[in-house]
Formats: structure tokens, sequence, C-alpha cells
């Protein structure tokens, strides 16, 4: 196995163990990043499996969609004291759901990789946790990069922003010049999916700092 | 038809550029958190130096009168005391004389105990307006005799800060407090006037003078690294102009109200 994916896996692995041990005493928003973290290592299980196999992996992807655009709007009305809109990301999750649902059969069939389903979440997840980042509850005690929702913010806008002209281009991309994309995708998709992993990692040990000093 | 190299830059550059608007929109995020947490500091600090300086205004006015209760009206109690004491009603002449003696120092007494009660609404009079609290101030360090006080105050003073008054009250007290302790001044001007949203307040005496390096005594230091402190949380300036031998001139500069 690559060295990136042992690397990867380990740190996928490492942020679900920390928010397990943090689960007991914590906020509920811990929960969502732990089924989060416990899906994203199915997923890419899966698609590991799948790629042995020489099988294709995605409509784990589309799948997958529709499971972290909740999992991450939950965490943010958690995170958020911002209550206005509350009820409108509240809706807008079935709304994705099903949009990405109807995008996912009747345009991709299950086959494609979902570019459209990631871009529109990821647009929507760029929106919400730009605004948490600037809209930290912070104290004066405490600088803000002791927050844990800072990093995790820092972590979703990055990686969202990222990868949305290759996740929109992908399709056409692999259909044209399939090597152009694989080392597109050893360039742009795996330090960012690192730098996700690392932040939401920073982010919840942020988190048990702040539960054994209080 | 664009080549293969050329999609592979586009894309990447693309890509790059998004990851670079994100770090800019961060880093925004980060100094606006920064700024967010050094005024909400401020405001504390302001709030401390507010809460230390009713004290210490408080504290100032229970020594003066302590001071004056001491010196002045007990003196003239115990005075009228004696000369009651010493009455011989056989010598009616005398006993009427020493009677009203003792009258004479009764009614000092009164009026002494009246300036000392006008001292004490001296200090609620903040919530009546700085030029009228500056103005009993000035009253009381008159009544020694020993300064000649020149206070003019500009006709438009109409704004109002209370918070800020008590804190340029406070150093007024200090300014006052150094010129009796240090400057063996004769006369004293005070300034007061607000325009163009800043409060101006010259203080000027002509007694021995500083030199700036060498403030006289460790309290004159303290008092003058006081009114530098307080005058900057306000977000004001302070020029002070002294030399030995020609006086002291103290100018505050205050945004206000």
């Amino acid at each position: 196995m690559d060295v990136y994916y042992v690397y990867y896996y380990c740190l996928i692995s490492t942020c679900l163990i920390i928010a397990f041990s943090l689960k007991k005493n914590t906020q509920k928003k811990i929960s969502y990043i732990s089924i989060l973290l416990f899906a994203t290592l199915i997923e890419e299980l899966i698609c590991e499996i799948s790629t042995k196999l020489n099988k294709s992996f995605s409509w784990v992807l589309h799948m997958f969609c529709i499971i972290e655009y909740p999992l991450l709007c939950m965490y943010y009305l958690n995170s958020s004291t911002f209550n206005r809109i509350r009820n409108t990301i509240l809706y807008s999750i079935p709304v994705f759901i099903t949009l990405s649902l109807i995008i996912s059969f009747f345009y991709y069939n299950f086959q494609s990789f979902p570019s459209l389903n990631i871009d529109i979440e990821g647009f929507l997840l760029f929106i919400l946790y730009s605004h948490l980042l600037f809209t930290l509850d912070t104290s004066i005690d405490l600088p803000i990069y002791k927050y844990p929702n800072f990093w995790i913010s820092i972590g979703v806008l990055t990686f969202y922003g990222g990868i949305f002209v290759y996740a929109g281009l992908y399709q056409t991309l692999i259909n044209s010049t399939t090597n152009i994309t694989l080392s597109l995708f050893d360039i742009i998709i795996k330090p960012l999916n690192i730098v996700l992993y690392s932040c939401i990692s920073i982010g919840l040990l942020c988190l048990h700092q702040k539960k054994f000093s209080t | 038809m664009l080549t293969s190299k050329e999609v592979f830059n586009l894309v990447l550059i693309i890509s790059i550029f998004f990851i670079l608007l994100i770090s800019i929109i961060i880093y925004t995020a980060f100094v606006y958190h920064n700024r967010k947490r050094k005024h909400q500091n401020d405001l504390i600090q302001f709030q401390q130096e507010l809460l230390k300086t009713q004290l210490e205004v408080q504290e100032q006015t229970m020594q003066t009168i302590g001071a004056d209760l001491h010196d002045n009206i007990g003196q003239l109690l115990s005075l009228t005391s004696l000369t009651l004491n010493s009455i011989e009603m056989e010598d009616p002449d005398k006993a009427q004389q020493k009677i009203n003696s003792a009258l004479d120092l009764n009614s000092r007494c009164i009026k002494e105990l009246r300036l000392l009660g006008k001292l004490l609404q001296g200090e609620q009079l903040i919530s009546s307006g700085l030029p009228e609290a500056v103005n009993y101030e000035i009253e009381w360090l008159q009544k020694a005799g020993q300064y000649q006080v020149d206070y003019q105050i500009e006709t438009n003073f109409t704004a109002s800060n209370p918070d800020k008054d008590l804190l340029i009250f406070r150093i007024l007290q200090e300014i006052l407090n150094n010129t009796i302790k240090h400057a063996f001044a004769t006369q004293i001007k005070i300034k007061l006037g607000c325009r163009d949203n800043n409060l101006h307040l010259t203080v000027e005496d002509n007694g021995v003078g500083f030199l700036m390096d060498e403030a006289p005594g460790k309290h004159g230091g303290m008092g003058l690294h006081n009114i530098r402190k307080r005058t900057e949380l306000m977000g004001g300036e302070v020029h002070i102009q002294s030399q030995p031998g020609t006086g002291t001139v103290i100018k505050l500069s205050i945004p206000y109200p």
C-alpha cells in the first residue's frame, strides 16, 4: 500500500479514537464528527477494495455525499449561536438529499463521479463554515487557535474550496486525459485530504485540552 | 483546443487560486477575532480603571474630610470647649465676651462643616457635569488661601460622558495634588473646554517646575504615570511642559464625549 494511504488511514483512525474518547463527556456535535469519520473510513475501504477487484466505486461516493452534508450541517447547527437561519439549514438537509439522489440517479446513474453533487455540497458548506469561522464565540482568555471550531472550519473551507474545480471537471478530464486527471488527484486531492483530517484532529485535540483544563 | 498540459496547468492554477482566496479569508477571520479580543480586553481594563478611580476619588475625599475634621473643625471645637470652660460667672462682662467668642467659633465650625458637606456633594456632582465638579474642587483649593486659581470654562460645554468625567476629574485631582506637594506655586490656571469632539484641559502653575526625566519624588513620578495611563486609556494625549524655575503646563486632549 502507498505511504500516503497508510498515513491517511492512520490519520482518520486517530481522529476517530480522539472523537470516541471525547464522546462521553462533551457535546452532541462530537457524535456527528465521529459518525462522519467512521463513514469516511468505510467509504475509503470500500473504494480501496473495489479498485483492487476492478469494480466501480462511484456509487459509494454518491452515498457518501448524502451522508456527509447532513452530518456537517448538524455539526454547524450545534456549534453556531446564530439562530435566524436554523430552520432553513434544517430544511436544506432533506432538500439536498433529494436533489443529490435525483442527480445521482437520473444524471449519473450512480456510475460516474458525482461532480455536481460534490460542488453543490461544497458550495453550501463553504457558506456555512465561513459564517461559523467569523462568528466564533471567543473569550479573552483563549486565543482563537485554541477553539475546535476554528480548526474544523479551516479544514472544511480549505478542502471544499480546493477541490471545487477539480471535482467539477473530473468527469470531463477523466474521459479525455486519464493520466493528467490522476496526476491532478495526487497534487490536489491527496494533500487536501490530509489538511482536512489534520485540522479535524487538531480541533478534537483542542476540545480534549479544554475538557482537561476545566 | 487545449492540450493536456494546458488543461493540467489551468486546473492546477485555478485550484491554487481558490486555496489562496480561502487562505485570505482565514487570515481575515484570524485578524478580526484578535482585534475583537483586544477590544474586549481594553473594555475590561477601562472598567477596572474606572472602578479604581471611583475608589481613589472616594478615598481622596475621605482623606480631605479627615484632615479637615482633625486640623480645622477639631481645633475650633476644642477652642470652643476651652472658652466655655473658662467662663467665670462672677465677672459678667468677661463672661459675655467669652460667650460671644464661643459663638463666633461655633459659627466658624458650622461654616467649615457646610463646606465639608459641599465637598462630599462635589464627588456626586460628577454625575451632574464635569465643570461643576471641577468648580467645587477649585473652591476647596482656594479656601486654604494659598493659591490664586483662575478657572476658565468654554461656554459651549454641553457634552457629557459620566465614565470619562470621573477619570478626567481624578486626573485633575492628581495634577492638583502634585502641584500642592511639589510645585510651591501660588497661581494655578485651569482651562476646560470641549471642541471638535475633543475635551481640552490645561493646568498651568507658576511653581518651581522640574526636569521631565527626574519627576520629583516617587509619588510624583507615579502621579505622572497614572495621568498618562488614564489619558491613554481614554484614547487621549497628554503633553507636559516643565523646566526648573519656569513652572509646569499640563495639557490633556481626550476624545469626548
